[in-house]
């Protein structure tokens, strides 16, 4: 496995194989329930990252607010000082999410299966069809705002340029040719690193080495020691890149969750092709 | 405030369902990317009943299609969790 300076942050499934039967790591199956139904990791809870946001927002992708994410997390099992192990079957764009979603209520403990279950099967290791059972607890998210970008900071970020926008769409997307939004283009002085190009691997989905992710976020002119805005079209490609930097040690990244599915229609905003 | 467009088009009651995908459990872009792929196995003219819960796609997906040129003929829930969006056909 190759080393990243958040290494903590990417569980190897030797790490996990070895580890399972401590009380305080919490396996989290991300997908949606069928898919969990048909295999999933002996004692992996299913929180499929759809359920996460609130449906009452106007922002369609915001997470659900504290009380009801102390529920959701609560109802999984999860307490604040477990090691909770995300995956999924893809390149972890839904446990990217769900972790985006944890750091944002301030889940210290989290990380991401290298591979995921693609890679768990790969390996013959043990499986399950049995639904987990859990026992609900207590958990309390404290909010970390600063892992949270909504329009508001977007707008102060363009006019103090305090911080960089990262654009993790397409390039047909980022440039307007194709919009998804009653607009197209993307919010001015963003880069665009299309998330797919942080991807690795072949049959087992991976993420680029160190060294190319580095390359890759230096050649827009990101570096840890920036402060980092990610967006997409709906949060959740956002959520993916947001942990491509976290892994690569950049601390003061968020998500702008809203991205271009609020930013796209609202006339009012400014916009660039 | 952004103009959301989860309006909901009622599904008319007599409209003939040609194929159904069912998405519940895919995020974006993947709900988008799926059923345009599924949409273009399909002749014109016939439909296709998208199952979502990702609430984001059910602003995008419908979005995208529109401005794909076809035509969304209904974007509605179907319980607390999940909604369905149909959309018709109009070109290759």
């Amino acid at each position: 496995m190759p080393s990243y300076p958040n290494i903590d942050l990417l569980i190897s499934t030797d790490w996990l194989a070895a580890n399972q039967s401590n009380p305080s790591v919490k396996v989290v199956d991300a997908r949606g329930a069928q898919r969990y139904a048909e295999a999933h990791i002996p004692g992996a809870f299913n929180l499929p990252v759809a359920r996460l946001d609130d449906p009452t927002s106007p922002v369609r992708s915001m997470p659900h607010p504290a009380e009801r994410i102390a529920q959701v997390f609560g109802n999984a099992g999860l307490t604040n000082d477990d090691i909770i192990v995300i995956y999924d079957d893809g390149p972890s764009l839904m446990a990217s999410r769900l972790f985006w979603v944890l750091e944002l209520y301030g889940h210290q403990k989290v990380g991401i299966l290298d591979g995921g279950i693609t890679r768990w099967l790969a390996e013959n290791r043990e499986i399950s069809r049995e639904a987990t059972q859990v026992q609900a607890s207590a958990y309390i998210p404290t909010l970390q705002r600063n892992r949270l970008a909504t329009r508001e900071d977007v707008k102060a970020a363009i006019e103090s340029k305090s911080a960089a926008l990262l654009d993790v769409r397409s390039p047909a997307e980022y440039s307007g040719a194709e919009a998804h939004s009653a607009r197209g283009g993307h919010i001015p002085g963003a880069k665009n690193v299309n998330w797919e190009q942080t991807l690795g691997g072949m049959n087992i989905p991976a993420f680029k080495t160190d060294k190319e992710l580095t390359e890759l976020y230096d050649a827009v002119g990101l570096s840890p020691d920036k402060t980092v805005i990610t967006y997409c079209q709906g949060g959740v490609r956002a959520a993916h890149s947001y942990y491509v930097l976290r892994l690569l040690g950049y601390d003061n990244v968020s998500n702008y969750t809203g991205s271009w599915g609020e930013w796209g229609n609202d006339p009012s905003l400014p916009a660039e092709k | 405030m952004a103009e959301l467009d989860l309006t909901v088009i009622p599904v008319p009651t007599d409209l003939s369902i040609d194929e159904d995908i069912d998405l519940r459990g895919e995020v974006c872009p993947y709900t988008f990317v799926k059923s345009k792929l599924q949409l273009e196995e399909m002749e014109v003219g016939q439909t296709l009943r998208l199952i979502l819960d990702h609430l984001p796609a059910v602003d995008n997906c419908p979005r995208s299609f529109k401005n794909e040129g076809q035509e969304v003929v209904g974007v509605q829930p179907i319980n607390d969790d999940e909604w369905a969006v149909v959309v018709r056909k109009l070109h290759d």
